[in-house]
């Protein structure tokens, strides 16, 4: 009972790795990519929809992410990045293109925010959410104006001089914000003291 | 060797997509001769990346997967790598002479495997059985209005945890303690709640434990919570202040 621990590490251990997936996906397998729609998909969509504030182009940009997963699976080097990174990083500058086409970003970053109760989840056998929790609890542990600053740099992809005319803030300040925001926040994803 | 604090500057500005092209593409020359300022760049980036994973999944829509199929059935199968081509390994060439096994040492072989394959089907039903319970239980969770989470300290010196984790807490009280990773193989989590500070003389009780990666608890009354693990190298290994 007492390797009960261990035996745990190995089971998750055997669930076939994204990396293991996508090299899959490279060999042609539609199993292992639809394992990994299934794994990251919702993810992706929250983030785009996130970004757009809207449920159509959100579905587009999934269906061109995991379009580009496809194409080119055979190039992905999970040793320089994990599979969520890589997608993410995909349906962001998917969705940046976009932005900057339109006059505007989405008015409020609440019409847009899955994370109030109204947005119905799915969470899929697939998807593990202790990245999920984690994030939060890191996230979390920012001021509000670091955690506001960070997250309209990323979802809304402003540059400092829009960030400092949005925010009312010197340019130096945003500058020195953000840096601060993403040094603090990768040490709490470490598990790092306050 | 230890990078200056205007190189990590610069990094996380890269990280960010904030630096002007030129300003990028002078430090991408620097980043494709070092290692070690390209993998301080990857990890700013995985940091800035993580952010979206919080932000709950969303479904998506009906017929999204089928849409996907076809659109790859459209442009083509992904590039295929050949398989490897060349001698097989010397181990794998060499004959094996035949050998001949004793009646008796074949079907004590056999029972032993077979044994071992019913023990491990079971360890694997329960394992993967826990698993799934705790992901039950961790998305039911983040569909619940108003959850708060607290993030665990980790106690200086304190082995065999990786990332000390966080408490969620409902509106109604109802609490539970989230690992990333189950228990270390010697033993369980131990969870206990504290009912006042430590000047103020409150009570330590336990509250759970764990093989996997979550303690389901009540919070109404706890000051603090600590988690703990078993053995001479174990002890408090966490601990949060309960809001």
């Amino acid at each position: 009972m007492a390797a009960y621990g261990r035996v745990v590490y190995q089971a998750v251990a055997e669930t076939p790795s994204d990396a293991q997936l996508v090299a899959s996906v490279a060999q042609g397998s539609d199993e292992a990519l639809r394992a990994l729609f299934e794994r990251h998909g919702g993810s992706v969509t929250a983030l785009a929809r996130r970004m757009l504030g809207d449920r159509q182009e959100a579905e587009e940009i999934l269906q061109d992410t995991f379009l580009s997963l496809h194409r080119h699976a055979a190039e992905f080097d999970g040793r320089r990045a994990t599979l969520r990174t890589y997608l993410f990083a995909i349906a962001r500058n998917l969705c940046l293109s976009r932005l900057r086409k339109r006059a505007s970003r989405p008015r409020s970053a609440r019409d847009a925010d899955p994370h109030r109760a109204s947005f119905q989840a799915a969470v899929g056998v697939n998807h593990d959410p202790l990245p999920g929790i984690l994030v939060r609890g890191a996230l979390a542990r920012l001021s509000d104006a670091d955690r506001e600053l960070l997250e309209a740099a990323f979802y809304g992809g402003y540059s400092h001089s829009e960030l400092a005319e949005l925010h009312g803030l010197p340019l130096g300040t945003v500058k020195s914000r953000l840096r601060r925001a993403l040094g603090k926040l990768r040490t709490y994803l470490d598990g790092g003291p306050a | 060797m230890s990078i200056e604090p205007r190189m990590l500057e610069l990094l996380a500005d890269h990280a960010l997509d904030l630096l002007e092209p030129e300003a990028a593409r002078r430090l991408e020359a620097e980043l494709a001769a070092s290692p070690e300022l390209r993998a301080e760049a990857e990890a700013l980036r995985g940091t800035l990346y993580a952010i979206p994973a919080g932000l709950e999944p969303q479904a998506p829509a009906p017929g999204a997967w089928e849409a996907l199929l076809a659109r790859t059935r459209e442009t083509g199968t992904a590039p295929v790598r050949p398989a490897p081509v060349g001698p097989a390994p010397a181990a794998a060439r060499r004959p094996t002479p035949p050998r001949r096994r004793p009646l008796a040492l074949a079907l004590a072989l056999s029972l032993l495997l077979l044994a071992l394959s019913l023990g491990w089907g079971t360890v694997q039903y329960r394992t993967a059985a826990l698993h799934l319970h705790e992901q039950a239980v961790v998305a039911y969770w983040m569909r619940v209005p108003g959850m708060k989470v607290v993030p665990l300290q980790a106690v200086d010196g304190a082995p065999g945890v990786v990332h000390p984790g966080v408490v969620c807490l409902l509106p109604d009280g109802r609490a539970m303690v989230l690992q990333p990773h189950p228990a270390p193989a010697d033993g369980d989590y131990v969870l206990y709640g504290l009912t006042g500070d430590s000047a103020g003389g409150g009570e330590r009780v336990p509250l759970g434990q764990t093989r996997g990666t979550l303690i389901e608890f009540h919070a109404d009354g706890l000051q603090a919570v600590e988690l703990a693990l078993p053995g001479p190298a174990g002890g408090v290994v966490a601990r949060a202040a309960l809001p």
